[in-house]
């Protein structure tokens, strides 16, 4: 029996009818992290390092804690490789800044990237390369054959671990194995990945990972870059300031060892008090399981079906027919003749929240010939009669727009 | 708010017309309008002879409500003096900031005016004013 999780999260209760199908966009927010906030905020709020009072002792100690708590989550070898940012594309961008100023990156070496990358994991490396005169070549598939373009030329390879877009999720330990019989470094957007499968950075051998909280249950304005610490340790900071360094001269700055070196200024402390929360809540429910990814599964097998049994309706696989079909819980389609932001609209009216657009992915919906899709995802609060209720709805959409159902 | 103030017949009507779609044989002006969040993108082509926009269409894709709008400008500012049209822009975005009533501009706008329900969705504003700014850019570079 499928647990209510409505009863966890509060915005249930002042909206019984929300049927959310969006949390590829952002998830809903359970008490537990509102309320770990909240507490936080009231009654435990200093600022972390350097206070030499309780307060800001005991503010430290629950910041590092959670540090320990994201690296134990993650499967880090240890907490120095957990940096804190303000989300995924704060990450990679972090990253891009540091990279720009490493020797190692050399022109006219490639930057591998997907098309299936959202902007935040695309245009960072598209700029490096500008920057770098380095080569941006595309993976279209993960066949073997396209797999080689992975060659001795290429530097770097910036993935995404579940496509935010369509679902798609490439065969992230192949191209992690490719790409280091070459020598170049993985960079996994994990955005949507981790808010649905645990990770282990260290089993999967990936050099760096980015992730946002607000995508798992936590809020917005945290993230994770994770990197390897033989890399952490030898890039240069891509941000100055205060809580980086260790000295400062009139003239000279030397900077503060891991994880320091990468969080300058006063973080953003309640929303790592918020994301630790958040990974207790996904601890202690069944989401990451494999009771949990499966409900996942069978919701979009779920979706994918009754979507399927609408005439007037696409659903979008790119590369299904060659076998490289394993998707994660959103899935995209499109409306004969109706723009996505009609149906988004319409569909809003039986409160029902799906996504409509690009996605952020723009390159890819060229590629598909699409201006935009809807999108729906899903989350541990929802079932299948989420989709019932949508799929109800999506009936009258066309009629409403003056065509027949 | 009930969704037939917005999907209602004549607005639904507009959004299929085809009439105003170009490509204009011949144009003096083609204003490129884009909305890059939700991907309307038209393209205004203006045949302005003398003072006076001859002709009129666009080309692109888009929502309902920016196919509409657009149609729906299209139709009102065919044959006007820019002096004329000006008057049309300015007071569609008046009405849809709310700054005039339906029934002040009713005159000047015709069936446009119904556009202006668009204000109970807020996030579908963009939509229905895209054709009248790449309009009103058009009208500002001729002054």
């Amino acid at each position: 029996m499928h647990k209510n999780y409505h009863q966890d999260f509060p915005v249930f209760e002042k909206n019984p009818e929300l049927i959310y199908l969006d949390s590829a966009a952002s998830s809903l927010r359970p008490y537990t992290v509102v309320k770990a906030m909240k507490n936080y905020g009231a009654y435990s709020h200093a600022n972390i390092h350097r206070g030499a009072y309780a307060l800001s002792y005991e503010a430290t100690q629950k910041y590092e804690a959670i540090r320990k708590q994201v690296a134990t989550w993650i499967g880090a070898k240890m907490p120095e490789e957990v940096i804190f940012t303000q989300g995924t594309t704060d990450s990679i961008n972090h990253l891009v800044r540091s990279f720009e100023s490493e020797s190692h990156f050399e022109a006219g070496k490639k930057i591998v990237l997907s098309i299936f990358e959202h902007h935040s994991n695309l245009v960072p490396w598209q700029q490096l390369a500008k920057k770098k005169n380095m080569r941006l070549e595309y993976l279209y598939d993960f066949s073997e054959q396209a797999l080689d373009i992975i060659d001795d030329q290429t530097q770097i390879v910036a993935i995404t671990l579940m496509s935010n877009a369509v679902g798609l999720m490439p065969p992230i330990s192949k191209i992690i194995k490719k790409a280091h019989a070459v020598g170049a470094l993985v960079v996994g957007d994990a955005a949507q990945y981790m808010a649905h499968y645990p990770v282990n950075v260290d089993a999967l051998d990936i050099d760096f990972l980015a992730f946002s909280g607000h995508k798992l249950y936590g809020p917005t304005g945290i993230g994770v870059l994770y990197g390897k610490h033989q890399w952490l340790t030898r890039l240069a900071p891509p941000r100055f300031g205060g809580d980086m360094i260790e000295y400062v001269a009139e003239q000279e700055t030397t900077f503060a060892p891991l994880p320091n070196k990468f969080e300058a200024g006063t973080p953003n402390i309640d929303g790592v008090i918020g994301l630790g929360s958040a990974i207790e809540y996904i601890l202690s429910n069944k989401t990451h399981t494999s009771e949990g990814i499966e409900h996942m599964q069978q919701l979009r097998q779920y979706a994918f079906t009754e979507l399927g049994k609408l005439d007037f309706i696409q659903c979008i696989e790119p590369l299904k027919e060659t076998g490289e079909s394993a998707y994660g819980p959103i899935i995209s389609f499109v409306v004969k003749d109706v723009h996505p932001h009609d149906v988004a609209s319409i569909l809003d009216q039986s409160h029902i929240a799906i996504r409509a657009g690009h996605h952020c992915a723009q390159p890819l919906m060229k590629r598909l010939n699409l201006s935009g899709t809807c999108r729906i995802s899903f989350s541990i609060y929802n079932t299948t009669n989420d989709i019932d209720a949508l799929i109800v709805a999506l009936k009258s959409v066309r009629r409403w727009l003056g065509y027949e159902s | 708010m009930s969704l037939d103030m917005i999907y209602n017949d004549l607005i639904i009507e507009h959004s299929r017309n085809t009439s105003n779609r170009g490509p204009l044989p011949k144009k003096t002006h083609v204003e490129h309008g884009h909305n890059p969040n939700c991907g309307d993108d038209i393209e205004l082509e203006l045949n302005i002879d003398n003072g006076i926009i001859k002709e009129a269409a666009f080309v692109g894709s888009g929502c309902a409500i920016s196919m509409a709008s657009t149609s729906m400008m299209i139709d009102l500012i065919k044959g006007n003096t820019i002096e004329e049209a000006k008057k049309k822009v300015d007071a569609f975005l008046e009405l849809i900031k709310n700054e005039k009533t339906q029934e002040e501009v009713e005159q000047l706008l015709e069936d446009a005016t119904l556009l202006s329900n668009i204000q109970h969705m807020p996030a579908r504003v963009k939509c229905a004013v895209l054709a009248w700014h790449t309009l009103k850019n058009v009208i500002d570079t001729l002054d």
